[in-house]
């Protein structure tokens, strides 16, 4: 059985840093894959590899048996992997609605996108409605709070209809009531077809959410598997013992915060 | 009102549609009502022919955000080649022009691929080193373009000059639909994201290479037409003038002070740039480029937005809070809030509230 | 081979000259991300200057170096604080400050036409014709002297940037602005101060191009566009790299000649700065300044 999403002995070095080094992973059909590490493990580089943001030093990254590696940004998108930013970087002089629009219009191949500007319109409305932000589809971004402005930046990914959606910190800085609007957000878009990818910091957003954890450690994968298994594993425990503690107000959460 | 918005294209709103068409008669019938005097004539053709031109600019300089100081280079290749078509061959004049824009913009595309990965400030550099190299080889490689002593044009008969208003009219306001159609389509909306953030635009599916080398060509051709039909307009041509650092200059300042990024902006900037010319620069040769220097530094310390932003706070004062797309003018990165007057950075919402 | 070491040292002479123009562009840049294009104005005044002390009061250019520089340090201190200061910064700010500074350049340029008119001038002394074998091939003594100026200059500012403490204030305040207010550097100072010693450079480069190249009030413009082909070459990084830089330029430029016609060096630069975009977007010896 071949994974939607699949990497190759995975490397990205930066002269003599190896930010990622020899990752292998892969991603299955409707599953939500975690992605954790400590402060500079290299997840947001792996992202950036993956979307083509910076193409990689060696291995092969395939998307639906087609190997992605090393093409550009958009190119990528439109074989179906969106990503969003860990600081978000929404267009400020475009409105809330017309954000999501670019995403409908330039993130689809020509066949699936709408035809008329109003049909674009009228699918970003949804979205909006769809994460939360369906009332403020004519402000600008600037009016938003960080929570807004985070669901903006999934519906706009959501937008180009990936089949991957690569999801980079969406739920760091926000309060526990936001975290959990997000989390329900996450769940539904599987609902849509598409498989996850996310980074995240918060242990009890990533531990509930997905279905399977992957833990980079200096740009190496330590370990892999089910949540349950990836909170007992000790090389994960040494791994996060190593530095400050990322998540205190849950201690009852994960064991990388107990130990903390 | 609605029945006729039904026919329009998406892109075009029915009051700007009514106004275009109505300014457009008038100019239209102007001469055939009126009878002009050959300078009052002349100057309307020159500014129409400039309006195309400043638009063009803009679409690079405002929709992209990459300010170019190297366009005098596509209005002299427009120039050159249809001088050369029209003292060659028996091409008919507009296809002249139409060969001299297509020129330009290959010219445009040749240079302008590899720089416009540059951005912003480092992109307008490029393009100053752009400009400079072409004129220098143009000044030189004097049989093409005969060197310091230019070219002189067959003088066509008389009403020749007397039609090019009706042509210059018809090329402007070609220009000005394309305009509107590059600002309000798809292709608008992109170009937005890309003058916004770059990266971000990649990573939503906007080829930033592909469209701003599309505008790019676009514009090389429209300045390059100008540039011909400058020089079928003058009857005499020479490099100096035609890829002087002045020309490209003078574009730049039609954009600024119009208002970066909007349509009515750069046509304002083109039409008080003629009456300066006409005015203040022709009594003043020597004092010219001091002139436009205390503009760009006054607009840009007083009022970033040009003309545009005065007419916006015009439009404040009496209530209108102007919508995305005026927000969308403006030079470089991100300044929306300002533009819009002023969203509060954190404003606590009621979705917010809302548990 | 007489051919290759004539142009060999002729271009390692040029370096120099290069290398001092592209800095004070570079040091503008990196510390407050504001491209001068004045700087290209600050090179024409330079050598006007230079013409001026020389032609008026018979001062010999070498030693109206430490007026001209002091002349325009104040000139480019005076420009901070009137102008420059009040605009954004970075890149949402960029285009502001670029369009300011070129009005401020044809300002400059329109100045310099007013007050000398449009004619070429030159800066000539005694020695502008006497000449001097060095590895072989004789060359004019003003290169050699502009070629240790420069080198002096650049060893002067590295020392400078990396042994004083303001020279320290001024690198921190390239890599973190905010730390470095909170740990009391007075960040305003040092944007101000590094404005004047970039256009000083600048001034420095028209004086070093007058007593070889004759100018006229539209000079600069070529010149900013080799500062910055020696910027993108060399990376903001250190003098090392800027000199690299230089040199490439300086070496592509010479010998050019070889196989263009001499009117088409102009355009060498240019050609230069396309390779380098294509090949290695990230500049080839230095931290990456596109985006």
């Amino acid at each position: 059985m071949t994974a939607l999403l699949e990497g190759h002995s995975v490397s990205k070095h930066f002269g003599g840093l190896k930010a990622v080094d020899e990752v292998d992973f892969h991603l299955d059909e409707g599953e939500i894959l975690g992605l954790i590490g400590p402060n500079g493990a290299g997840k947001t580089t792996l992202f950036s590899v993956i979307t083509g943001s910076i193409p990689p030093t060696s291995g092969r990254v395939v998307l639906e048996g087609k190997d992605i590696a090393g093409r550009p940004a958009h190119r990528v998108v439109h074989s179906g992997a969106c990503r969003t930013h860990q600081i978000v970087r929404p267009f400020a002089r475009l409105t809330i609605l017309e954000n999501v629009v670019v995403g409908i219009l330039y993130g689809r191949t020509a066949g699936h996108r709408p035809k008329t500007m109003g049909g674009a319109r009228s699918e970003a409305r949804d979205l909006l409605d769809f994460v939360g932000l369906g009332d403020r589809a004519a402000s600008f971004p600037a009016e938003l709070t960080l929570a807004g402005r985070k669901k903006l930046e999934v519906a706009r990914a959501l937008g180009a209809r990936p089949r991957v959606l690569l999801l980079d910190e969406v739920v760091s800085g926000l309060n526990p009531v936001e975290t959990q609007t997000l989390v329900e957000l996450i769940r539904s878009v599987r609902q849509r077809d598409m498989s996850i990818i996310m980074i995240e910091h918060v242990m009890q957003a990533v531990m509930g959410v997905s279905d399977r954890v992957m833990v980079l450690d200096y740009g190496k994968k330590i370990a892999e598997g089910p949540p349950g298994q990836i909170s007992r594993d000790p090389r994960v425990i040494e791994a996060y013992l190593g530095e400050e503690p990322e998540e205190t107000e849950n201690p009852d959460d994960g064991t990388e915060s107990q130990g903390a | 009102m609605r029945r006729l918005a039904s026919w329009l294209p998406e892109w075009a709103s029915p009051w700007a549609a009514a106004g275009f068409v109505v300014v457009l008669v008038a100019l239209y019938a102007l001469p055939l009502v009126v009878v002009l005097d050959p300078y009052t004539h002349g100057i309307l053709t020159q500014t129409f022919m400039f309006v195309a031109a400043a638009l063009a600019w803009n679409w690079l300089g405002g929709y992209v955000g990459q300010i170019s100081f190297g366009h005098a280079a596509m209005f002299g290749v427009g120039g050159f080649v249809t001088a050369r078509l029209l003292l060659s061959t028996d091409l008919p004049f507009f296809a002249a022009w139409v060969v001299g824009g297509l020129v330009a913009g290959v010219y445009g595309l040749l240079w302008g691929h590899p720089t416009l990965r540059l951005r912003g400030p480092y992109f307008a550099i490029a393009t100053i080193g752009v400009g400079e190299a072409t004129r220098l080889v143009a000044t030189f490689w004097s049989s093409f373009t005969g060197g310091s002593s230019g070219i002189s044009l067959p003088i066509p008969s008389g009403d020749f000059k007397q039609a090019l208003y009706w042509y210059a009219l018809y090329f402007m306001a070609a220009v000005v639909l394309l305009s509107y159609y590059l600002r309000k389509s798809r292709i608008g909306l992109g170009l937005l994201a890309i003058k916004g953030d770059v990266d971000a635009a990649g990573d939503v599916g906007v080829s930033a290479t592909f469209y701003q080398d599309v505008v790019l060509v676009l514009s090389g051709i429209v300045v390059g037409i100008s540039g011909g039909f400058y020089a079928s307009f003058f009857s005499f041509i020479e490099p100096s003038d035609m890829f002087g650092f002045e020309r490209s200059i003078s574009l730049v300042l039609m954009g600024v002070i119009g208002g970066i990024g909007t349509i009515l902006g750069a046509a304002l900037g083109a039409v008080v740039y003629v009456i300066l010319q006409e005015n203040l620069i022709a009594s003043y040769p020597d004092l010219y480029l001091g002139l436009y220097g205390l503009l760009l530094v006054a607009v840009i310390l007083f009022e970033p937005l040009g003309l545009s932003g005065l007419l916006m706070r015009g439009a404040r004062l009496v209530g209108y809070r102007p919508g995305a797309g005026v927000a969308a003018g403006g030079i470089g990165g991100a300044a929306a809030t300002e533009a819009t007057g002023g969203a509060p950075e954190e404003e606590p919402t009621l979705e917010e509230a809302r548990p | 081979m007489e051919e290759v070491t004539r142009l060999t040292v002729s271009s390692l002479l040029l370096a120099g000259l290069y290398a001092v123009m592209a800095y004070g562009l570079g040091l503008i840049y990196g510390v407050l991300r504001v491209v001068n294009l004045a700087h290209a104005g600050m090179i024409m005044g330079g050598a006007y200057l230079t013409w001026v002390l020389h032609g008026r009061l018979g001062i010999d250019p070498y030693l109206s170096i430490p007026v001209v520089m002091g002349a325009f340090f104040v000139f480019g201190v005076v420009l901070y604080k009137g102008l420059v200061r009040f605009l954004p910064r970075g890149a949402a700010g960029g285009g502001q400050s670029l369009l300011l500074l070129f009005g401020v350049w044809l300002l400059m340029r329109n100045a310099a036409y007013l007050l000398f008119s449009g004619n070429d001038q030159a800066v000539r002394t005694g020695y502008s014709t006497q000449g001097l074998r060095l590895l072989g091939v004789s060359v004019s003594v003003n290169r050699v002297a502009v070629f240790v100026i420069a080198l002096i200059a650049l060893g002067a500012l590295h020392f400078f940037l990396t042994r004083t403490y303001l020279g320290k204030a001024i690198r921190a305040v390239a890599q973190n602005p905010d730390s470095c207010l909170l740990v009391g550097i007075d960040v305003e100072r040092v944007y101000a101060l590094t404005f004047g010693i970039g256009s000083a450079l600048g001034g420095l480069a028209g004086l070093l191009l007058s007593t070889i190249f004759a100018f006229n009030p539209s000079s600069g413009a070529v010149e900013l566009l080799k500062s910055f082909v020696v910027v993108v070459l060399g990376g903001l990084g250190s003098v090392v790299g800027i000199a690299l830089g230089a040199l490439v330029l300086a070496f592509a430029e010479s010998f050019s000649i070889l196989v263009l016609p001499s009117f088409l060096t102009a355009a060498v630069g240019f050609v230069l700065l396309v390779i380098v975009l294509v090949l290695r977007p990230g500049g080839l010896f230095g931290q990456r300044v596109l985006g």
